[in-house]
């Protein structure tokens, strides 16, 4: 207690320094006078009284100044007194200062956005109390295919639950869709259904109303009820309170909706926030189909969560379940043979699958930011080129070089308090316009991008880092000089060794930025690729691709709905043609459905049933809808339906696969395996790309809708004008067909497949945003070297005009030899990029990672602007006049 | 041995706050001279290190310091004991009788032990 008194005193005692002073020499005064009079009383003359009063009281000095360390903290005044003289130096050198901290918050600011947005995809924890303790319950198939999904059944799901010890509970959830009518409309909201303890586990607390609890559904005939995410109360019921306690229309089941969940709970994945919650028995009621679904014990879609239990580990969880997984593959070798249960800490698992990519965007940013501390390292260096004559004296004078080093790293740090402040608020711009550049789909799809306490922490470190690294080097060179020359002012000719540290800096410089912008440079002739290429269907045709909710009571009925739509949407005017599919090309980034396809004499592997092809049903006439080239045979047709022979029609990689140099035509396949249903060969559609751009080349083929039970829909209308137009009639129309009928999405061909270039798209930008940046802060530090160096030898080229020299040779001379910097720069990018592009391949489509134009167009980019950033400390150059540059000696 | 021996911080402080207890309020020329009287010369200290430990006391809030006159009508800043300096003072000496009498009981030439 005392010692906190003593400090405060001390602190307090910064201030009301002139006024302690004085006080203490007015004390010291008197205590003076006091002694020489006693003396004098004594017997001495007054100035032996004097001169031994002085003598007894020893130094004046050095008490005065023990005396004024004690009263406040020494370290701390020397920092105000840095702080102080730094901000006089940095307002002496203005223009300095604001190239400097620009720099700065540039390469600061692009850290900052990228932490955020890395926050918000991986790193940020769950919205959950304590979720630290959160484990993830992965359950796959050991021997892989592409059923390589980590979900459980509900059957396994309650196995685990009831032979579990390690862990205090295990929740499951499955995403699924609901459709909340409002009146006369409806909205299609993303669901996660959830077990009854799925609260109780996460431990969430609402904002409004309450969570249900695991106890409440196991009476008979307990109530329906829902709760709603922030988010979706905002957007649905406009933040309304009263919501709490009312019902809502959800899949045609009265729901109370019970409680609004608090903003920072957006579920389990960071890139899906789900808007309702249902628990399972009231899913049930909603959709009574589920029910039987759901207790197959094939039907894996649960995802689940535990926590563990205080002293439990990971590993203990998972030895317990996967004891479980054996006795159920003993006793139901069927469906569970051959699982992998792994039990993952939730905040490890997240880091596992973006590790590399976050990794890679903070190389990305980490470069820009070393190109902004190079700059500043060199504007320090330049300036403390012209500060050597000020150092060498305070040294002269006997300042430590500690001392001054601190005094140097003070300014560094004022100017990296500024840019990050500058920076902040440039994140932020930056941060509010990365949503709009997310898809906007039906579904609350996107991340949310903030910023917090976390994310000021993260500036703060990056900060101090950029300090250290900006200006240690200046720091120390400048405190370096050898006094006496300094102060002879010879510097000038001796300061060897921080100008070829300048150069290096610039050349690295400009080798990064040569390297990012190669890579965006490649990115975005990808882009470009994608768009002219063929991809299996016709990507530029005006077309609507319309989702919609319209469900006949038994198939028939169904199909005699689709039916209709196929008949009567046509009548639409300027509509060309109609058609269904089960899914389009690049819809949504899951991979599309397989089924297991075998022929007689097929090789596989053991085990294994047949090869698995990827699969999509479709009506007649959706090859010319959609613009996919029959290569032989017919497509499907009106006559495929449940009376007919099943047909199907394969795309040339399934066709090869299955009977190389053989006519595939009227061949016959099994699916599902040798005792599948035997399906007829009819077509062979050109190969395609299904799932995204940058694909191989798969197996796929094409089943007749109406000769398989029936599944989601999309309805796909090709036009003449703009698609747009139609929306309207094509919405009363479906209404006219059936009247509970509702069109939920509408998107153009053109918009679909922007979405499906999304992540391409985003890359491209980012990389070119970032390399463009580093561009920039390149020239801009070439720029300060040369005109910095032509600064400096104002006198050396006075000399050479005076003895002759033309002004377009001094003009040569200055721009080539920034040029010859920037020559190496690109030359070792360019190396650079060679080696590491390869890196990126994944990401390319019908561009090699050497691709000889972008390489090309890079370098005389680069190259042509750094000419032109030589070229304005060059025309000084030439125009300096010898008599005033000459006077400067 | 030495007559005139160096004196420490710590024990300065103590003496500081003796010499106020017996004089009351005092001087900073008054509390060295006192020191230098009562230590009959065998101590010898430079008037002004009294200054930064008179601050020191002050801060810890022992002593507390006013402006006044001297006896001979001159303007000087007094130093009074306060209260935590009473009780500061009354467990120093304690403490120090208490090493200071082991000390010498251990040093004594007609020690058992010897």
């Amino acid at each position: 207690m005392r010692a906190l008194r003593v400090w405060l005193r001390r602190v307090c005692g910064l201030f009301g320094k002139e006024r302690r002073h004085r006080e203490l020499a007015e004390e010291i005064q008197s205590h003076l006078q006091m002694h020489i009079e006693d003396n004098v009383r004594a017997g001495m003359t007054p100035e032996e009284a004097r001169r031994r009063a002085l003598i007894k009281f020893g130094s004046i000095d050095a008490t005065q100044e023990s005396y004024g360390d004690r009263a406040g903290v020494p370290w701390l005044e020397t920092l105000l007194q840095d702080m102080h003289y730094g901000v006089h130096i940095l307002r002496r050198n203005p223009g300095i200062t604001v190239v400097a901290v620009l720099t700065l918050a540039l390469g600061v600011a692009a850290n900052i956005a990228m932490f955020s947005v890395a926050d918000a995809v991986a790193l940020r924890p769950l919205g959950v109390d304590d979720p630290d303790r959160i484990v993830r319950i992965s359950n796959v198939k050991i021997s892989g295919g592409y059923d390589s999904d980590s979900s459980s059944s509900w059957p396994e799901y309650e196995a685990f639950r009831s032979a579990n010890r390690s862990l205090s509970g295990i929740a499951a959830s499955d995403r699924r869709a609901v459709l909340l009518r409002h009146g006369d409309t409806a909205r299609l909201l993303l669901a996660n259904v959830v077990s009854p303890n799925y609260f109780d586990v996460l431990r969430v607390r609402p904002i409004l109303g309450r969570v249900f609890g695991e106890g409440e559904f196991e009476v008979p005939d307990a109530p329906h009820v829902i709760m709603f995410s922030y988010d979706a109360w905002q957007r649905e019921f406009n933040g309304d309170s009263r919501i709490v306690g009312r019902t809502v229309i959800a899949n045609g089941l009265e729901c109370m909706v019970i409680g609004i969940l608090p903003r920072s709970y957006r579920g389990t994945e960071p890139i899906l926030n789900p808007d309702v919650y249902v628990p399972l028995s009231t899913w049930y009621a909603m959709s009574s189909g589920d029910q039987k679904l759901y207790e197959s014990r094939d039907y894996r879609e649960f995802e689940l969560f535990g926590r563990l239990r205080p002293g439990a580990t990971p590993v203990q969880a998972q030895a317990q379940l996967a004891m479980t997984q054996n006795q159920m593959s003993e006793q139901f070798p069927k469906t569970d043979l051959d699982r992998l249960i792994t039990v993952k800490l939730d905040k490890e698992q997240r880091g596992e699958q973006t590790k590399r990519s976050v990794a890679l965007l903070f190389c990305i940013t980490g470069l820009v930011l070393l190109i902004a501390c190079a700059n500043v390292t060199n504007l320090l260096l330049a300036r403390a080129e012209a500060r050597r004559k000020e150092m060498a004296t305070r040294l002269a004078v006997g300042a430590s070089r500690l001392r001054l080093v601190r005094q140097l790293l003070t300014e560094t740090l004022l100017l990296a308090t500024g840019a990050t402040v500058a920076a902040y608020l440039l994140a932020g711009w930056v941060i509010r316009l990365l949503p709009s550049l997310m898809p906007p789909v039906g579904f609350p799809i996107g991340f949310d991008f903030r910023l917090d306490a976390r994310t000021a922490e993260f500036a703060v470190v990056v900060a101090i880092v950029t300090v250290f690294i900006a200006g240690l080097v200046p720091a120390f060179s400048s405190v370096r000089t050898p006094i006496i020359a300094a102060l002879r002012e010879q510097a000038a000719a001796s300061g060897g060794r921080p100008g070829r540290l300048k150069n290096v800096l610039v050349i690295a410089e400009v080798a990064t930025s040569a390297m990012l912008l190669i890579a965006a440079g490649l990115l975005m002739r990808t882009l470009i690729a994608v768009r002219s290429q063929d991809l299996g269907f016709d990507q530029a045709r005006k077309m609507l691709i319309v989702t919609f909710d319209a469900t006949g009571d038994t198939l028939t009925q169904h199909n005699a709905l689709l039916h209709r739509m196929l008949q009567q949407l046509p009548a639409i005017p300027s509509v060309e043609s109609v058609a269904l599919a089960g899914r389009i090309p690049m819809w949504g980034s899951g991979g599309g459905a397989n089924k297991v396809v075998w022929i007689p004499g097929l090789q596989v592997r053991p085990g294994d049933d047949g090869v698995n092809v990827g699969y999509t049903v479709v009506s007649p006439g959706y090859f010319t809808t959609i613009g996919t080239r029959i290569v032989r045979g017919r497509g499907i047709e009106d006559g495929d339906n449940q009376n007919s022979v099943p047909v199907a029609v394969l795309n040339e990689s399934a066709a090869r696969f299955l009977w190389p140099q053989q006519n595939p035509l009227g061949k016959h396949f099994r699916i599902g395996g040798p005792q599948g249903k035997e399906v007829e060969v009819i077509g062979i559609a050109q190969d395609g790309h299904y799932n995204n751009v940058v694909e191989d080349q798969r197996m796929y083929m094409f089943l007749p809708m109406f000769q398989e039970s029936y599944g989601d829909a999309v309805l796909m209308i090709s036009t003449r004008a703009d698609p747009r137009n139609i929306v309207r009639s094509v919405r009363d129309r479906l209404r006219s067909i059936d009247n509970n009928a509702l069109v939920l999405t509408t998107i153009t061909m053109d918009e679909h497949m922007r979405y499906a270039l999304y992540e391409n798209r985003f890359l491209v930008q980012l990389v070119s945003a970032v390399g463009l940046l580093g561009f920039v802060l390149a020239t801009v530090g070439l720029y300060g070297v040369i005109s910095y160096s032509v600064s400096r030898k104002t006198h050396e080229i006075g000399v050479r005009i005076a003895l002759g020299a033309q002004p377009a040779a001094v003009f040569r001379l200055v721009v080539s030899r920034g040029l010859l910097l920037a020559r190496i720069g690109v030359g070792i990018g360019v190396a650079g990029a060679l080696a590491s592009m390869r890196a990126l391949s994944s990401l390319l489509f019908h561009v090699r990672p050497t691709d000889p134009i972008t390489f090309a167009v890079v370098s005389v980019l680069l190259l042509g602007v750094a000419t032109a950033a030589c070229m304005i400390p060059a025309r000084y150059a030439s125009k300096v006049d010898p008599t005033t540059a000459l006077r400067y000696e | 041995m030495t007559a005139k021996a160096e004196i420490w911080q710590g024990t300065l402080g103590l003496m500081v706050l003796q010499t106020l207890q017996t004089m009351g309020p005092l001087h900073g020329y008054g509390i060295a001279r006192r020191i230098e009287q009562i230590s009959g010369d065998m101590l010898s200290l430079n008037y002004g290190t009294l200054y930064p430990a008179l601050l020191k006391l002050e801060q810890e809030g022992f002593v507390s310091s006013k402006w006044g006159t001297s006896e001979n009508n001159r303007r000087a800043k007094y130093y009074t004991l306060t209260r935590a300096g009473r009780k500061e003072l009354e467990a120093k000496t304690r403490e120090w009788n208490q090493a200071s009498g082991i000390l010498a009981r251990f040093l004594s030439p007609d020690t058992e032990s010897l």
